[in-house]
């Protein structure tokens, strides 16, 4: 993370061009009392894959809710997309995806995909080519007509990606989407984001406990630590895209992963 | 070799019939029946009991033939007096959970009186509606949904206040406005607590309307309907035309019930749990 000192030296404007969420010493007090947050620094480029990876309890979730504008701070300052993450101009560039794939049991997938085009208002009429693109993207096109409760749990996992991208968002947050799955279904979906990432752009911040799904999806990972949930560390994942399944072998991947693992004992 | 052997047994059985299907779906409920009413009617040969005390299946039938055009009658209006509290019963039963359902504090501070309603014994509130709306159609219907719309408001209430935190989030997330999430979400989320609130209120109203037939039925305007016929023969001792009656207004509950339930299957059906249909 480039701290706040460092920001000053770069061009101001071109910095903003390419700031996407900006967390400034963020405070997170529950309710209760506890401190949940403390001192969050962190800032997304776009184009970036952001894992925040630590134990159960840190924080990390917390911290994508209030990214995503589900929840306030205590101190600091979040923006995202150059705005509050409640504005309507945070709110449009930004998907989320849930840790179940939260769909509509009633709505059969083509349906589903389409809710977030229907709540913001676009026209029917330009539904369809965008569904069927993302349909196509995720694989899912034969199982448009499907119901949830048909799919296995990736399949569900698909629709509900399917759906967070289908407003081609700048910034998609992904709050331990893929926990539930096996370990092959994991793997593949891997794959498959990193793809969809690629073609649509998009700027991703995921929260797992998976060192080796945050190795393999990230550009940076960053380290907390439990209660108060803090960054404590950085990891830099020194690989370029496009990732295949090789990369899983490489010594750049276990390089990060040893890093990262060592990190979180600290 | 296992799934062999299973493909081959669903391949070489031949499919039941419809009417064989129905055949072994019925038998059972039959031949119970078939054997209750035989014991009924030994019992009644052997002991000799007073036809007022116990009629026999013979004389209900009799009664029912006898008594048809009255029975029709009185089945027709209790028929009509239901369904208008039915829709009643829906139409005030899903507003009031709305209204219950928007705000924590309303629901706090209404719905012990709700429970307070549900639990007042209608017959100490028969009088009242009788000065009210008068012997006859509309203090039979009021009676009814007094009875029967508890089931519909607590079953409604409870399915719009469970809608799961992140759907609400996911809307939230895109920006819906609360008639997007009350058309979108919450109302569809609610339906299958809904339906359950339909299917008991369905049965209640029947009652209900029996019951306040009983209580304010107008013989002389044709405002009776069975409850009234009950509370005749009861009082002239006219047991089978009594059990006749019963077995009626039993039939018209189970009538609405069925029709209920089958609106629920419709509405339901492709994605509920309750609905569908498994094949293992």
């Amino acid at each position: 993370m480039i701290s706040a000192d460092s920001i000053r030296d770069i061009e101001p404007q071109k910095l903003d061009a390419r700031l996407l969420v900006h967390v400034r010493e963020v405070n997170k007090r529950y309710g209760n009392g506890t401190l949940a947050l403390e001192g969050i620094n962190l800032e997304v480029r776009e184009g970036e894959f952001i894992s925040l990876v630590g134990p159960s309890g840190c924080g990390k979730s917390t911290l994508l809710r209030i990214i995503a504008g589900l929840g306030d701070v205590s101190d600091g300052l979040v923006t995202v997309n150059g705005a509050a993450p409640t504005s309507v101009r945070a709110r449009a560039s930004t998907a989320f995806v849930f840790q179940e794939a939260t769909l509509l049991p009633w709505r059969p997938v083509r349906a589903n995909v389409e809710l977030p085009l229907e709540l913001q208002g676009v026209s029917k009429a330009n539904w369809k080519p965008v569904v069927d693109e993302i349909l196509e993207l995720v694989g899912l096109s034969k199982f448009d007509k499907a119901y949830p409760r048909e799919l296995s749990g990736g399949m569900r996992m698909r629709v509900s990606i399917a759906r967070a991208l289908v407003t081609k968002p700048k910034l998609l947050l992904m709050d331990e989407p893929f926990g539930a799955l096996d370990e092959i279904t994991r793997q593949r979906l891997n794959s498959d984001l990193l793809r969809l990432k690629e073609i649509l752009g998009a700027t991703v911040i995921f929260v797992t406990h998976n060192v080796f799904e945050a190795v393999f999806l990230s550009s940076r990972i960053a380290i907390m630590s439990a209660r108060p949930g803090r960054f404590v560390r950085e990891v830099a994942v020194n690989a370029p895209y496009p990732r295949d399944a090789t990369f899983r072998g490489s010594p750049e991947f276990g390089q990060a992963v040893m890093e990262t693992v060592q990190s979180l004992e600290h | 070799m296992a799934i062999q052997k299973v493909s081959v047994l669903s391949t070489t059985s031949s499919e039941p019939s419809a009417v064989s299907k129905w055949f072994s779906k019925s038998l059972p409920p039959i031949s119970a029946l078939v054997v209750f009413l035989l014991l009924w009617q030994g019992i009644i040969l052997i002991s000799g009991l007073k036809r007022f005390v116990l009629p026999s299946p013979i004389d209900v039938v009799q009664s029912f033939i006898d008594k048809s055009p009255e029975l029709l009658d009185a089945a027709g209006f209790t028929l009509r007096s239901s369904s208008i509290a039915f829709v009643l019963v829906i139409l005030l039963g899903t507003i009031v959970s709305f209204v219950l359902a928007s705000n924590k504090f309303i629901e706090k501070a209404l719905y012990p009186y709700a429970v307070m309603l549900q639990s007042t014994p209608v017959i100490a509130l028969a009088p009242i509606i009788i000065i009210w709306f008068g012997l006859g159609l509309g203090s039979i219907v009021v009676i009814s949904v007094i009875i029967a719309i508890f089931a519909v408001v607590a079953n409604t209430t409870q399915g719009l206040i469970s809608v799961e935190n992140n759907l609400q989030n996911l809307f939230k997330l895109y920006g819906a406005s609360s008639n997007q999430t009350l058309l979108k979400l919450r109302l569809p989320f609610a339906l299958p607590y809904m339906v359950t609130g339909w299917r008991i209120a369905s049965a209640q109203v029947v009652i209900g309307s029996i019951v306040g037939e009983y209580m304010a039925g107008a013989g002389g305007g044709g405002q009776g309907g069975l409850g009234l016929v009950i509370a005749a023969s009861s009082a002239r001792l006219q047991t089978s035309y009594l059990f006749a009656s019963a077995l009626t207004s039993a039939l018209i509950g189970v009538g609405f019930f069925l029709l209920v339930n089958f609106i629920g299957h419709l509405l339901l059906r492709n994605w509920h749990e309750s609905a569908v249909q498994h094949e293992n």
